[in-house]
């Protein structure tokens, strides 16, 4: 990949090499020329002021009046004449003459041309004859003054149409008293000395040109070799790296592509340093991607244990469909990974419904396991029949042999007998629970006696209390992940806004109310990410008041007529009609005979719920495992000959019921009639 | 369960009160095997009874076979419970009921 630069590093040294090459040839060609022509016109100065000094220390002041006055040519006139031109024929002088300044011009007195032709005039470029007035140009006319004051001028050169570039030298000649008598001037001529300037000049900027086009070329072909190019190289082998090398990266393959640059400056440690970044870089990539590969290794067994403590839990609801007299919704949303919140509920026997719900701390897989521990004493010790207290001090020994990670797990455990209503609960440093009293319709905080959290110190004491809970009434337990769930303002959920949730629909299913609580903490919490597990569990105890009953009794015939006075006094009293009455009887005849003469029991229960017009009879026994619904419906279309029975008792209450379930569960069997009029 | 038989010449009426379950088929299993000799013609009132379990249909199947040996049995007075009972059981298909 090679993308075009708006400067070029070549443009941009080329732009500043020529502008110092402009600067310095100027300088130099300046110095030079001023060098140059300074000696030049030394030279020649020095030359017509000599000749001039000559000429006029030769020359009578008084003379040149005489001849101003008079212009009389004399013998001494043509001898001074003679003279002059010897000079100038002698000397690299084109005019010799000697003027008298006067009025605003001078008359001329010698000069040397005189015998090259018959006169003319200064301004014709003639010979001047003794008495020629001429007036003054240039820097002669401002020169007037000190030529008629008989100071000494300085040379002065200047281009005259005629002659080209002249030289003028002068210096005055004068009398004793200092008064001016005539000047002596001598013209040199500058044209060559101006020429050779020029050829100088021109010589010199050639030279310079030439010189700067050689360097810029030279500079530029060692630039182009020696940096440019290895830099183009190394844009193209880092350009081109990663794109070309994907595969080769991710199998740890690739190779350094940097080109060997050898210039022996920065450059090269330039590509060096490329080289070792690639090097680098290969060597990164391939632990990176092998530290990935075994961290989604990690991830997906982490998910499998996240699935098998997820599957711990009880999560078929309805958990007893079979059992009338209480509703029961837990729930767990757990946090990214696998953490230490669980709850439980299982029958301890056919009356004491057990309910836990706790959380360990820390998160993680330790926590995890350390809840399967938790969860698995808890529940042998509950089902031993140990009360709350009991079954806690107990755990809590059990937990703290060998707890080398100090973890801990902070438990709400309640035993709940099902025929009573009675709840004993015992708290080790666990949330409070939230209660639903049906006759003030309303959710409050249980502020229980809390014991130490399990698993914390040997030989805890543990507290235990009861509650009476009525039909209509409900337990609500959670843990931390509800109260401490963080919105990003890190603001808390916390208990009250979680009673206000439950208090929306306080009469409401524990599925409604679990719901209701969790989409709650959910519109609470908004965007920030869920840092605990939320885990709740309910019970509501059902039923209007008084109309759930149960009957222990005998697995014998003799209990039969218990059974059906039982039945039928309390579907009597709330007024069901007769008919279904009898329909209910026949069941419980046909249900009850069954296990009084097949099961093999030893003990037997009939339970029995109204529910507005809706009756729920559920059967118990622990005889062997039977499944009624199980078993084939009789042909009863035979002839009379070839009937039998067997079966029909069991086809007459399917037929006479709505519903009826069956489930075999902790040693017995557990029948559910159900029927609506 | 109340037990009320009467014999006229070949014909005997046993007429039922209250229950017949589990627990009473067995009276009336008995009160039949010892009555039902050379009786051609049995009829059993339900007037009175409530309802009847499958107990109480096994008896009244083991007269029925034995009846059609022996002459006919004819069931009056059958209420809506029962009726449905022996709709359901197909045995409305196999009795004769008035």
């Amino acid at each position: 990949m090679k993308s075009k630069v708006r400067f070029s590093l070549g443009k941009k040294l080329t732009a500043m090499i020529v502008i110092l090459s402009v600067a310095l040839s100027l300088v130099s060609i300046a110095v030079s020329y001023r060098i140059f022509s300074t000696t030049m016109n030394n030279y020649y100065t020095q030359l017509g002021t000599n000749l001039v000094r000559t000429l006029a220390s030769q020359l009578d002041p008084t003379d040149l009046d005489r001849y101003f006055e008079t212009q009389e040519m004399d013998d001494s006139y043509y001898q001074t004449q003679n003279f002059i031109r010897d000079m100038v024929e002698n000397n690299n002088v084109e005019y010799l003459y000697v003027v008298r300044p006067n009025g605003d011009g001078v008359t001329f007195l010698f000069d040397s041309d005189m015998d090259l032709d018959a006169g003319g005039t200064y301004s014709d470029g003639g010979y001047c004859a003794l008495g020629t007035f001429t007036g003054l140009g240039g820097e002669f006319a401002a020169n007037l003054d000190n030529l008629l004051a008989g100071r000494p001028v300085d040379p002065i050169i200047q281009h005259d149409p005629s002659y080209g570039w002249l030289m003028t030298a002068m210096t005055p000649v004068l009398h004793e008293d200092g008064t001016m008598a005539g000047y002596v001037m001598a013209d040199i001529s500058m044209n060559d000395v101006m020429n050779t300037q020029q050829t100088f000049l021109l010589a010199l900027g050639t030279l310079l040109v030439a010189l700067t086009v050689i360097f810029i070329a030279l500079f530029l072909t060692i630039l182009r070799r020696k940096v440019i190019k290895p830099i183009d190289q190394l844009t193209q082998a880092t350009g081109a790296f990663i794109q070309n090398n994907q595969d080769e990266l991710a199998t740890g393959t690739a190779l350094v592509n940097v080109p060997d640059i050898k210039t022996g400056d920065e450059v090269e440690l330039l590509a060096n340093s490329f080289r070792k970044m690639e090097e680098d870089m290969i060597s990164y990539i391939r632990s990176f991607m092998e530290i990935t590969a075994e961290k989604e290794r990690i991830g997906a067994e982490l998910n499998v244990a996240t699935q098998i403590q997820a599957d711990m839990l009880p999560r078929i609801f309805p958990a007893f469909p079979e059992r009338a007299e209480f509703d029961i919704y837990a729930s767990m949303t757990p946090a990214k990974e696998v953490g230490g919140d669980f709850y439980d509920f299982f029958l301890v026997d056919e009356d004491h419904l057990a309910l836990v719900i706790a959380d360990v701390s820390g998160k993680g897989v330790p926590a995890a396991l350390f809840m399967v521990i938790t969860k698995t004493l808890l529940k042998n010790s509950a089902q031993t029949g140990l009360s709350p207290k009991d079954v806690l001090q107990k755990v809590n020994n059990q937990l703290c042999e060998n707890n080398e990670a100090e973890m801990f797990v902070t438990v709400w455990l309640g035993i709940y007998e099902i025929s009573t209503g009675k709840l004993i609960a015992a708290n080790a440093g666990h949330e409070y629970p939230a209660i639903y009293r049906a006759e003030d319709n309303t959710f409050t905080l249980l502020k229980d006696k809390h014991g130490f959290v399990l698993a914390g110190m040997e030989n805890s004491r543990y507290r235990e209390y009861e509650l009476q809970l009525n039909p209509g009434d409900t337990i609500f337990v959670y843990t931390d992940g509800v109260a401490e769930a963080t919105n990003i303002n890190e603001v808390l959920y916390g208990t009250d806004r979680m009673l206000d949730a439950l208090n929306r629909n306080p009469g409401g299913s524990p599925t409604q109310l679990l719901q209701l609580v969790g989409e709650d903490i959910t519109a609470f919490v908004n965007e920030a990410p869920q840092f605990d597990d939320i885990t709740m569990l309910a019970l509501k105890v059902r039923g209007e008041s008084g109309t759930s009953q149960k009957l222990q009794v005998e697995p014998t015939l003799e209990s039969q007529p218990l059974v059906c006075d039982f039945l039928e006094a309390l579907l009597s009293r709330y007024q069901v009609p007769e008919k279904v009455i009898f329909q209910v009887n026949v069941a419980a005849d046909e249900i009850f005979s069954n296990i009084a003469q097949y099961s093999g029991a030893t003990t037997a229960s009939v339970g029995c719920e109204i529910i507005g017009n809706r009756i729920i009879i559920r059967f118990l026994d622990d005889g062997i495992p039977y499944d009624p619904t199980d078993h084939p419906d009789p042909d009863v279309t035979l002839p009379v000959q070839d009937r039998s029975i067997g079966g029909l008792g069991i086809y007459m209450v399917k037929n006479s019921m709505d519903r009826m379930t069956y489930e075999h569960a902790n040693g017995f069997n557990s029948l559910t009639l159900e029927k609506t009029w | 369960m109340d037990i009320n038989k009467s014999v006229e010449g070949k014909t005997l009426t046993i007429a039922l009160t209250g229950r017949l379950d589990t627990t009473t088929a067995p009276q009336l299993e008995a009160e039949l095997r010892d009555s039902l000799a050379g009786i051609n013609s049995l009829v059993l009132d339900f007037k009175a009874l409530e309802y009847l379990s499958s107990a109480g249909l096994r008896v009244i199947l083991t007269a029925q076979k034995t009846m059609n040996r022996q002459g006919t049995m004819v069931i009056r007075n059958v209420n809506e419970t029962i009726m449905e009972v022996f709709e359901v059981t197909g045995f409305s298909d196999i009795l004769t009921i008035e």
